[in-house]
């Protein structure tokens, strides 16, 4: 892992009014993704430890009618793992905008292909980095925007 | 046996300053904060792991080893990652030298324990 020297306040993104949930089973990877998150600047972010408690979270914020800016999601996972949480967020209507992002230990060309192949917007390899972190969310949002033009 | 890193330790301190960068102004101390759960996580794991017996548990050991492997590298633990990964795949394969990669997995995270507490006395 790279040392961090320089500070990540993209112009593109307003991390602070990002939604985000956070959905690891293990509890360091947890922690390493919100800090991160914290890091450069989100301030909304709900944690779970697999995808069922992912799936009722989700489940009561859409209650509220309000929604997730992006999921992170592990794919290897007890319970619900990654591959059926993905695959419920792409069944509901309501969550078509939410931005799902697999972190994974794994980077096999196999692998990739089932993320994207069940609607992933992106993957990461861990450990995760902020540098990493920011890219993808910077280029979710600018493909966003291109999309809407 | 995997090679030990450039600085013949067992933790990587570059990974360690780069934690640190993750620190938000007001909030507890967060690289203290992710040693504590990378001690408490492993401590869990391991027991979990030397309580398996390989025969009839390597689905066990495998997801085990995943999870364990992640935090390993994510504290640059390597060496640690590295027999965790051996760990996984000689699981998945149900390979004869699951115990012998628990046992070395056992000897590396004591020397891994004593390193983090040698850094923490040094802060």
């Amino acid at each position: 892992m790279k040392i961090v020297k320089k500070r990540h306040d993209d112009d593109s993104v307003n991390f602070a009014k990002l939604h985000v949930m956070v959905v690891e089973d293990t509890e360091f990877d947890r922690q390493i993704i919100v800090a991160t998150l914290k890091k450069l600047g989100v301030r909304h972010i709900q944690i779970a430890e697999n995808g069922s408690i992912a799936a009722s979270k989700i489940e009561n914020v859409l209650a509220l009618r309000k929604s997730f800016d992006i999921v992170f999601s592990d794919w290897k996972m007890p319970a619900q793992d990654g591959r059926s949480l993905l695959k419920w967020i792409r069944s509901k209507s309501k969550l078509k905008n939410v931005k799902v992002i697999i972190t994974t230990g794994a980077s096999q060309k196999e692998d990739v292909e089932d993320f994207l192949a069940d609607g992933a917007d992106s993957f990461i390899v861990k450990p995760v980095t902020i540098d990493v972190l920011t890219q993808k969310i910077v280029m979710l949002f600018e493909q966003k925007k291109k999309n809407a033009v | 046996m995997p090679s030990k890193n450039k600085r013949n330790c067992s933790v990587d301190i570059e990974t360690l300053m780069a934690l640190r960068e993750l620190q938000v102004k007001g909030e507890p101390d967060i690289l203290l904060q992710l040693v504590a759960v990378f001690l408490k996580n492993s401590e869990e794991t391991l027991k979990a792991l030397l309580e398996q017996k390989p025969e009839n548990r390597f689905e066990v050991i495998q997801n085990l080893a995943h999870s364990w492997k992640s935090s390993a590298y994510g504290l640059g633990a390597k060496n640690l990652g590295d027999l965790c990964s051996a760990l996984e795949a000689s699981a998945k394969s149900q390979s004869k030298n699951v115990e012998a990669l628990i046992e070395a997995l056992h000897k590396e995270y004591l020397l891994v324990q004593a390193e983090l507490a040698t850094l923490s006395q040094a802060k």
